[in-house]
């Protein structure tokens, strides 16, 4: 394994759940202030290093396919904020779209683009509050090595941490 | 120590839960809400309980909506849904952390 795809400084567990209290507040005053559908982007990365070389490339990938796909839908959007640091790259967007298209369109990313996998797209919504795969119907999200629904895995920690580094390797190499 | 408020921590997002904790005379109720919880639900509600154990509560009731949280989470939230619904922490501090 390119250790190196993966080092960084680790992230207390208590400065994982604060950003996550933050980014809900934050996203809580977009979803009042605008009153649109607000788009949370942030890289799928297990283990206690968030901020790595890895994630920021994943990241950055994630906010060039939206803005991408923002263009070819003509959704119009708003990057309303970007975070960065030990507890990982984080990015939102208010974007005028209908809430169940944008999901349906996450999800297609986050299932045919190469480092889809790799990218947490979830979809807010003012009225609806969270939109997810099953409400719509859609497939769960699986799990990177061993095909199950992911949520079951990351719970029971099926795989190790090596495992799980060395699946996004692979993907960020074949995306390569 | 006792809950004399009600109180919420953590959020809804994905791997996340969200306790609320309430006063209650006379027991201690935990319901869980999980869509894994076939799975894990007696483990989460062991985790929950051993915190409240831990910090000496021993009336409340403590409602987990939880989307696939692991223990150290629930641990945390609940922790610090504790925290926030008590009004003298005299337990160890260090329980806390």
């Amino acid at each position: 394994m390119d250790e190196s795809l993966f080092s960084g400084p680790v992230a207390e567990l208590e400065a994982v759940l604060a950003a996550r209290d933050a980014r809900v507040a934050r996203r809580q005053d977009a979803l009042s202030g605008l009153g649109r559908p607000v788009v949370t982007v942030t890289p799928v990365m297990p283990g206690p290093v968030k901020d790595c070389a890895a994630s920021r490339r994943v990241q950055q990938a994630a906010l060039d396919a939206l803005q991408q796909l923002f263009r070819d839908r003509e959704w119009p959007a708003r990057l309303i904020s970007t975070e960065a640091g030990p507890t990982g790259p984080e990015a939102l967007y208010a974007v005028e779209a209908a809430p169940e298209a944008l999901k349906r369109a996450l999800v297609d990313l986050e299932t045919a683009a190469p480092l889809g996998r790799l990218w947490d797209l979830d979809v807010t919504d003012p009225q609806l509050g969270a939109l997810s795969r099953r409400g719509l119907g859609l497939p769960v999200r699986r799990c990177m090595i061993c095909d199950e629904p992911a949520h079951g895995c990351a719970r029971s920690r099926a795989h190790s941490l090596p495992e799980l580094l060395g699946a996004i390797e692979t993907i960020l190499n074949a995306a390569s | 120590m006792k809950i004399v408020r009600e109180a919420l921590a953590g959020t809804l997002e994905s791997s996340d839960l969200m306790v609320r904790i309430s006063p209650l005379e006379g027991e201690l109720q935990v319901v869980l809400h999980s869509e894994v919880v076939h799975q894990f639900g007696p483990q989460i509600e062991k985790v929950a309980r051993d915190c409240l154990a831990g910090l000496g509560i021993e009336e409340g009731l403590v409602v987990i909506e939880d989307k696939g949280a692991l223990d150290c989470v629930v641990a945390a939230r609940v922790r610090t849904a504790i925290a926030r619904g008590v009004d003298n922490w005299t337990a160890d501090w260090s329980a806390l952390t």
